[in-house]
């Protein structure tokens, strides 16, 4: 199915004045009240979203806020938009464009495309500066009709990895992935070669790990060390231990095109909670367990 | 004949990938004995005949003991307690722990012992400050000395004393006073080499003094446990002769009752995890090659020139076998050259004309088991031990290995060609 036949023009919105994110919300729902019958309209719609909202952040980092709630007995799925044209601050991010659904509870694939259909819009840079940049509903409509987007059969690790992640090269020490790691606030960072090829990861674990010898890790406890200092052993080695000397390899990679349940497969199966997303030896992005908690089973 | 020359060919061929490793010795081993079977030189049968059930079940047994007994953190407590008993002093360290190494292996798994000891060493060194290398060495020369005590201390001994249906009380009566002679003189070495060379400071002791061992033993109970059913299957062993059981059956028994009186979600994790099931595919392999060397023959052809070589005098076998079991255990390992020994002296008793030969079997199992010693690949707890000191960045080549156990091995296998000399001539 195509994108475009989802959408309604009446339901697309350009807010010229400064808005609140909740005024936007508000506006997109009034309108979709006047255009469906509803159970429960505006007010009671507004405290669903807004409490959905404050559950789960759907803001992301290209700038597009995915507001939604899943409804009994709606039967439906509508779709509204609304770009303001003085972004606003969400979580940290300017957000440039609200896409609200509202679709039935047990209505699931479809939801689940439209949002991935929407990622990959934002994705493309040059689709979507001209959707934020179009002057009228018209041209917003005749953006989305030329790109031709299409429900894909199935959402895949590309719509919900994060793209272009920090990545370490395996020569670097494990104090300099320490400062990274702290730099930008990660856990886990992909490791490349210096052709820039992936050849490993790296967590906090791996760096905690020099904290705790190979001997160590062999006992059974180590309850009765009282003067034992666990790290001592870590700043001594800091400059020493190399990057790829504790990184890991995943059993089996995931590629972008993964589709949903095989990511979840091999977290489940790997009992690994961060990938690196990989294609032709590069890494393309991140997915976490998080990313498809929160973007797909409670999304 | 042709099938002589294929069993033979088989034989030589898996010996050579064992020394070698470039193929995983349990396939290949167990291949060579299914090829025996395929080539027809002997059915499925009767390759399946040569298998000593009873060696395998004995060892399946102590595994599962030795996998109960660990997690109740005993072992960790012992290597500890010796420690702070020591008062943090190198030196004494290391007499206690070959001791206590040496206790411990002749009555369970050199291999699991050396898992457990090994880390507890390299800690309390790292704590002192001094090399972990020679602690590490004598520890393994302690485990391999210490199995050599006893029918279940190490599988050379398990399969000897199920081949000729020794006892337990045989191999204590006449295997243990040896050991202990060795073990005293091979204390008094190692004071001799090192008692100059460790000095600690005050403040590296006390830190080994701080050492809470109260809090090592994990699961009281289950040692409790652990001790009765210990002291049952010692008490079975050495009543084997009186009660006409075999030790397999002794060794399950007690095996199958302590894993019912630990923790029932823990059964399927020792079953797994503390059988070692690629060593004994290992032997059962093994059984296999060797015994198509017996079906075929060959054995029984070579015989004759081995009993010319020791002029068929039993002294001579005997002290021979010392030095020749010594020599190869150290190149092949002490399992393969015994399960193949076996069937040679097998062969060879007819030609003795005397009441007993048994002083060929203690000198099979002195020599095999102390010959370990030698080199680094001398027995599994040497292999396993190796490669623990090499993962904590303590690499010990063939050489240094050599440097350390050559004055205790050669003493030890003088000692006990002395002991077959004045004890059975």
């Amino acid at each position: 199915m195509r994108l475009i036949s989802l959408l309604n023009p009446k339901l697309i919105l350009f807010e010229d004045k400064a808005l609140t994110k909740e005024q936007i919300i508000r506006r997109m729902l009034d309108k979709i009240c006047e255009m469906f019958e509803l159970i429960n309209c505006t007010d009671k719609l507004m405290q669903k979203v807004l409490e959905r909202e404050s559950e789960t952040a759907t803001v992301y980092p290209t700038g597009m806020a995915i507001p939604h709630i899943r409804m009994d007995g709606l039967d439906d799925t509508i779709i509204a938009i609304s770009i303001p044209r003085h972004p606003i601050k969400d979580k940290d991010t300017e957000v440039k464009i609200y896409i609200l659904i509202l679709t039935d509870k047990n209505i699931s694939s479809l939801y689940l495309n439209v949002v991935a259909s929407f990622m990959r819009i934002s994705k493309d840079e040059a689709l979507y500066n001209s959707l934020l940049n179009a002057k009228d509903v018209h041209s917003f409509m005749n953006y989305i009709e030329q790109a031709n987007i299409k429900d894909k059969d199935e959402v895949t690790v590309s719509d919900i990895m994060t793209t272009e992640p920090p990545v370490i090269n395996e020569n670097e020490t494990i104090k300099a992935l320490a400062e990274m790691m702290k730099e930008h606030h990660l856990y886990y960072i992909p490791v490349v070669n210096n052709n820039g090829d992936w050849v490993g990861d790296v967590n906090l674990l791996h760096y905690f790990q020099v904290s705790v010898p190979d001997y160590m890790q062999m006992m059974n406890n180590v309850n009765f060390l009282h003067s034992f200092e666990p790290f001592e052993h870590l700043y001594k080695q800091e400059d020493n231990v190399l990057v790829k000397q504790v990184m890991s390899k995943p059993e089996r990679l995931l590629h972008p095109d993964y589709t949903i349940i095989e990511a979840v497969f091999e977290m489940v199966k790997q009992k690994k909670q961060t990938f690196s997303v990989i294609q032709d030896n590069k890494v393309v992005g991140i997915v976490t367990a998080m990313d498809i908690y929160t973007k797909v089973v409670r999304a | 004949m042709v099938n002589m020359i294929i069993a033979f060919g088989i034989f030589v061929l898996a010996y050579v990938f064992i020394i070698s490793e470039w193929i995983n010795k349990m396939t290949i081993v167990l291949l060579g004995g299914f090829l025996l079977v395929l080539c027809k030189v002997m059915t499925q049968d009767i390759a399946f005949r040569y298998i000593d059930w009873n060696v395998i079940f004995l060892l399946i047994g102590m595994m599962i003991i030795m996998g109960v007994i660990k997690e109740t953190g005993v072992f960790q407590f012992a290597a500890i307690k010796t420690a702070k008993i020591a008062k943090g002093s190198p030196i004494r360290i290391m007499l206690l722990l070959f001791i206590v190494t040496a206790a411990i292996s002749a009555i369970l798994d050199n291999v699991t012992t050396m898992m457990i000891i090994i880390p507890v060493i390299i800690l309390i060194t790292t704590e002192l400050g001094i090399s972990p290398v020679p602690f590490i060495i004598t520890q393994i020369l302690a485990s391999n000395i210490g199995g050599t005590a006893t029918l279940i201390g190490d599988p050379p001994n398990i399969l000897i004393g199920s081949a000729v249906k020794l006892s337990f009380l045989d191999f204590v009566y006449n295997l243990t006073p040896a050991i202990i002679i060795i073990s005293a003189i091979s204390l008094l070495i190692i004071f001799l080499m090192y008692h100059k060379h460790m000095h600690v400071s005050n403040q590296r002791r006390a830190r080994i003094m701080e050492y809470n061992d109260k809090m090592l033993i994990t699961n009281k109970p289950l040692l409790i446990k652990s001790i009765v059913v210990m002291s049952l299957l010692v008490i079975g062993f050495l009543l084997e002769e009186f009660i006409h059981l075999s030790s397999a059956t002794i060794a399950m028994s007690a095996a199958l009752i302590l894993l019912i009186m630990s923790n029932r979600k823990e059964v399927e994790h020792i079953i797994t995890q503390s059988v070692d099931w690629v060593s004994l595919f290992f032997l059962i392999g093994l059984f296999m090659i060797v015994g198509g060397l017996t079906e075929t023959g060959f054995m029984g052809r070579v015989a004759p020139y081995i009993v010319k070589a020791t002029q068929g005098n039993l002294k001579y076998a005997s002290l021979g076998i010392v030095w020749v079991s010594g020599f190869f255990s150290s190149i092949l390992g002490a399992v393969p050259l015994v399960a193949t020994m076996i069937q040679l002296i097998k062969n060879i008793s007819g030609s003795f004309h005397t009441a007993s030969i048994n002083p060929l079997w203690w000198a099979l199992a002195l020599g095999s088991c102390l010959g370990g010693n030698f080199t680094i690949i001398g027995s599994a707890a040497n292999i396993v031990s190796v490669g623990i000191a090499k993962r904590n960045g303590y690499p010990i080549s063939f050489w240094t290995f050599m440097r350390y156990s050559f004055v205790i091995t050669l003493m030890s296998l003088v000692i006990s060609t002395l002991y077959i000399y004045v004890r059975y001539f």
